[in-house]
């Protein structure tokens, strides 16, 4: 943006604050020099009650007769004192209900501190932006981001921070610009939001005598009074629609990180990897190596953020029996000495190496036994409360999802009931807590077109029921995936390879010895 | 007696309602002129579709999409509901059961079929066709129930032909939440799904919009597929249009099984582009 790294203002932005300091100081001057001669000894920015009442007393006489000086000098001192964030404003607001009354000090304070708050958020405007940009430029776009979203209703949000005394008023004036709240909105939120807090300052005011502290000001009564004025402009956003517009999940879609499958090649054709948010079914011929890509993928949702993974934990549900320890700890020595070579030019900024160490890894896998179709179902049914008290898990791997259900059932039709209801279950898990769901399916035989082929198994209506389908096959002597169902990827395939590190590459010079 | 006192202005505003109701019947004439005046016709958002079904959905018609499995129906509701963002028709509300929408694909199926026009850049496109499409996930029969009524609730509160009312009401796909309910020994399931049904004809009729809705296909006799759900659905929805795809090609083939104004049998082709 043209900025001088060392300092990050330009020169016509601090002429600006140099301009409103000097506009400000000229109007003090200005009120002192017409005020007529007399013992001015008591004019001090108010710091006590006792200051109050000094000036009340003091000032009473010249509000009658100097009604202008003394309103223009209010004024002026109100909106320095809130442009340069010096604190005792609740102060000004009580003398101004000690000098004016109720209705005229509500309309002055709520004007004072209008403009004050209006010149503090162009201050904040010129000088902050720019420095907080360029010293948390990270935070500042998720501040920024948070309040994108909810800016429909962000009218309500101020207007609950004002009304109520959840954030101080200074924080709110200062951090608005910074977060792009447009200058409207705070106009509006400020001048009808103040109208309460203002109101039970100015009328403490008026009884300035009997006050002893300004802890008396804020009763009980009063907070809950302004909490509940706060909670009825902030109803409207809890009870919107949960429904989100196609705009909002297009950028949480591209802020999501897919899981690597550990060869390039079908992360190319998955858009990355394994995404999360779906429900991915990969099915495949005996052998072919489903297994493997499920522990491979419950070892990569691992890896941590700070090497492009997403740092997260797995849950592994074996019907088969499949998963071998011995061959997860190689995988994940593998997946670790890959790390290694990949980042070896940023060792300085490596996390300790203790995180990476093939028991951390292990320890983050949780392995699931099942041996019948009523203990898959009790597992997907525990995993429910399971997910709400391990935030983390990434991804939830079931192998294989159809091997209890071939054999056990004689009623077809429950069958597909029972199938159907346990997909639409690992469906919520995967848009409620933002993981992928991995099936792994197996294959069977069909009579198609005079002939049999092989399809995947449990019918055509679990066809329906996931919403990727990747299909595993042999090519000649090589492996290759196929996407064969996606709602945003396109038909493509892809070779990888099973080598004692995990799924890798196709290198030139493999050779697999297929076991017929 | 104070809470006496409040309930006066109800009973007079009831009162005045029940004077200027209609009758619950309408004539003839007037159902022409309310065809006329309301019941448009929005396009499907594909060419090939649009001349198969003399113009595309018709509103206040429930239109049921079958197919196997990667056939393209989450493709084409996709295109409908970016067609009718794009021209200004009003928005689209879309129920996801199946994790199958995708802002991602959306966003770049705008890029390719819409032209940019001198006023707006791409990037403003993209968030205006965006920003009318909203989607929510259901993910049973129940909640499905729920998110309707609340629907009908709302839309009759909103002023008709506004610009921004919903027109397109998409529900991708209404097995999932079906089937699990349908084919036990009692009726429930039953009910369920024609209530259902029933109440999707109801606000499509009433509040001037076109519901589009997808189902699978399961096996049935000697090997052939016909629609899932079964008999007490098949007559639900007015229009009933099938898919087929071949592996590996990118053009579909869609013929009519059902409409209430073109013959059945008629079939089109429309491509899935990339």
């Amino acid at each position: 943006m043209g900025r001088n790294s060392k300092f990050p203002l330009s020169r016509c932005e601090v002429a600006a604050a140099v301009g409103v300091v000097a506009s400000l100081g000229l109007g003090l001057a200005a009120v002192y020099f017409s005020m007529p001669s007399s013992d001015y000894s008591f004019l001090k920015l108010p710091r006590t009650l006792e200051d109050i009442q000094d000036l009340r007393d003091n000032l009473e006489s010249y509000t009658s007769d100097y009604t202008i000086q003394v309103l223009v000098g209010y004024c002026t001192v109100y909106i320095f004192m809130q442009t340069f964030m010096i604190p005792g404003t609740i102060f000004m607001s009580l003398l101004a209900g000690a000098l004016f009354g109720v209705v005229r000090g509500v309309a002055l304070v709520v004007f004072a501190a209008t403009a004050g708050a209006s010149s503090c958020y162009f201050l904040s405007y010129l000088i902050g932006r720019p420095l907080v940009f360029s010293l948390w430029p990270d935070k500042l776009s998720f501040f920024q981001k948070q309040v994108a979203r909810r800016r429909e209703k962000l009218l309500n949000y101020m207007l609950f921070l004002r009304v109520t005394p959840t954030l101080p008023n200074t924080f709110i004036n200062v951090a608005s610009p910074i977060v792009d709240v447009p200058y409207h909105i705070f106009f509006l939120a400020t001048i009808i939001g103040l109208i309460p807090a203002a109101y039970v300052t100015v009328r403490a005011g008026i009884a300035i005598g009997e006050l002893r502290s300004v802890a008396d000001l804020y009763d009980f009564q009063a907070i809950a009074t302004l909490f509940l004025i706060g909670i009825v402009s902030v109803t409207p956003t809890l009870i919107s629609r949960r429904a989100q517009t196609a705009w909002d999940m297009l950028s949480e879609e591209q802020m999501q990180k897919p899981i690597t499958t550990g060869c390039e090649e079908l992360d190319t054709i998955l858009g990355g990897g394994i995404q999360c948010k779906a429900v991915t079914e990969i099915g495949g011929i005996p052998g072919i190596g489903k297994t493997q890509l499920g522990i491979q993928l419950a070892v990569n949702v691992q890896i941590p953020v700070q090497y492009g993974g997403l740092g997260g934990k797995a849950v592994y549900i074996d019907t088969e029996g499949s998963f071998m320890v011995e061959r997860a700890h190689q995988i994940i020595e593998g997946c670790i000495a890959d790390l290694f070579e990949k980042f070896e030019h940023r060792k300085q900024s490596l996390v300790c190496p203790y995180i990476l160490q093939p028991n951390s890894f292990l320890a983050n896998i949780f392995y699931f036994r099942v041996c019948s179709y009523t203990e898959q179902i009790a597992a997907v049914n525990y995993l429910e409360k399971f997910l709400e008290e391990h935030k983390d898990v990434k991804i939830i791997v079931v192998d294989s999802i159809t091997f209890h259900f071939r054999r056990d059932f004689d009623d077809l039709a429950m069958r597909t009931r029972v199938l159907g209801g346990m997909s639409s279950k690992l469906m919520r898990f995967t848009k409620k807590h933002n993981l992928a769901v991995v099936l792994l399916n197996q294959v069977t035989t069909k009579f198609v077109d005079g002939s049999f082929q092989l399809t995947l198994a449990l019918g055509d209506s679990w066809s329906h029921a996931c919403t990727n389908r990747i299909i595993l096959y042999w090519n000649g002597n090589e492996r290759h995936a196929y996407i064969d169902k996606s709602p945003s990827l396109r038909s493509a395939s892809a070779p990888f390879q099973v080598t004692s590190k995990g799924i890798r590459n196709v290198t030139s010079n493999c050779k697999r010895v297929r076991m017929m | 007696m104070g809470s006496v006192i409040l309930w006066i202005p109800f009973i007079i505003t009831s009162g005045i309602e029940n004077c200027s109701r209609q009758p619950p019947w309408f004539n003839g004439l007037e159902l022409l002129e309310d065809a006329k005046q309301n019941k448009h016709v929005l396009p499907s958002g594909c060419e090939g579709i649009d001349i198969l079904l003399e113009g595309g959905f018709r509103i206040g018609q429930l239109t049921e999409i079958v197919g196997p499995s990667s056939s393209g129906k989450t493709q084409m509701c996709l295109r409908s509901a970016l067609g009718v963002a794009d021209m200004n028709l009003g928005s689209v509300f879309f129920l996801d059961t199946c994790n199958s929408f995708s802002s991602n694909r959306i966003a770049s199926m705008i890029n390719q079929h819409t032209a940019t026009s001198v006023e707006e850049d791409g990037e403003t496109r993209v968030k205006r066709i965006m920003s009318r499409i909203l989607c929510q996930s259901v993910y049973d029969i129940f909640e499905l129930l729920d998110i309707l009524r609340q629907l009908e609730n709302r839309l009759s509160y909103q002023e008709k032909s506004n610009g921004n009312s919903i027109r397109l009401l998409i529900i991708d796909s209404i097995a999932t939440l079906v089937a699990p309910i349908l084919g036990s020994k009692n009726s429930q399931g039953r009910m369920l799904t024609i209530s259902t049904g029933i109440l999707l004809k109801r606000i499509a009729n009433d509040y001037n919009l076109s519901v589009l809705v997808t189902n699978q296909m399961v096996g049935g006799q000697r090997g052939h597929l016909k629609p899932a759900l079964g008999e007490s659905w098949k007559s639900i929805p007015h229009v009933q249009l099938l898919l087929s795809r071949d592996k590996g090609s990118t053009i579909c083939g869609i013929s009519i099984l059902k409409h209430t104004t073109i013959g059945s049998g008629r079939t089109g082709k429309f491509v899935i582009h990339n």
